[in-house]
């Protein structure tokens, strides 16, 4: 069996509370200029975050940091 | 293949469930008609608003739409989002005849024979692997033409679990 490789994965992997959650998102995606869709979703088992949703699409990072808090930008800002 | 009747029983809005609820699957000898109700986990009730016959090699399966109230089956949220994509597709995955991992794919993509399903961690937004791997994989079909429908196909794959993933998983968790 061969194990998920997250090196080689492009798609763009974000967590909501329900399926019409990742419809959400996908907007707020767009609503940022990128060009994403879509394409997947999962259950995660979690109780709360109960599905993950994958986006792919010329702009779909698997490593960017979409929704850094202002809290942790502040902390950036006073080092 | 063990999935003689097998019954999904899916949410048509695709809104949260309260914390305990989940899509259960049955296994049926007969399966459950209109007017049923059920539970998705907790003391409140379901119904079952309609059910889809899906075939593959002469096995079948049942897809039960459930809502906590009555709704025309034009504007379930499932149909609008079967409508925007023409190959809409359920995944569930079996292990022991349990479901073990659940997915929606909207250009239709089957599971891959050979490969660990994926585990999505909420707390750090890392993917890794479930201790089960898909054996095989059933592409079920509508039985007739329904005009609403929700999903193009379901495919359903045999899991099998995989002990070496699970005791790594344990080894990482002791050692974080």
């Amino acid at each position: 069996m061969t194990l998920f490789d997250a090196s080689a994965e492009t798609r763009e992997w974000h967590p909501a509370t329900s399926r019409e959650g990742c419809k959400k998102i996908l907007s707020r995606l767009r609503s940022m200029g990128l060009a994403i869709e879509l394409v997947d979703d999962q259950g995660t088992g979690d109780t709360i975050l109960s599905t993950a949703c994958i986006f792919d699409g010329p702009d779909a990072d698997p490593r960017v940091n979409r929704w850094q808090s202002n809290n942790e930008t502040d902390k950036e800002w006073e080092s | 293949m063990g999935i003689m009747n097998l019954v999904y029983f899916d949410n048509i809005t695709g809104t949260d469930f309260l914390t305990g609820e989940s899509n259960p699957v049955a296994h049926l000898s007969t399966p459950p008609t209109p007017g049923d109700r059920i539970s998705f986990g907790l003391s409140r009730l379901w119904t079952v608003l309609a059910v889809d016959h899906y075939t593959c090699d002469g096995q079948s399966l049942y897809l039960a739409h459930c809502n906590l109230t009555p709704m025309r089956r034009e504007d379930w949220w499932s149909v609008a989002e079967c409508q925007e994509s023409t190959c809409y597709s359920l995944q569930l995955h079996l292990g022991n005849g349990e479901l073990v991992h659940t997915g929606h794919h909207r250009r239709g993509a089957a599971p891959q024979v050979g490969f660990l399903l994926p585990r999505f961690n909420v707390k750090d937004h890392t993917v890794t692997s479930k201790p089960w791997g898909v054996e095989a994989v059933h592409a079920f079909h509508l039985a007739d033409e329904i005009a609403y429908p929700v999903y193009r196909v379901i495919h359903v794959t045999d899991c099998v679990y995989v002990p070496e993933v699970a005791e790594a998983e344990k080894e990482l968790a002791i050692a974080s």
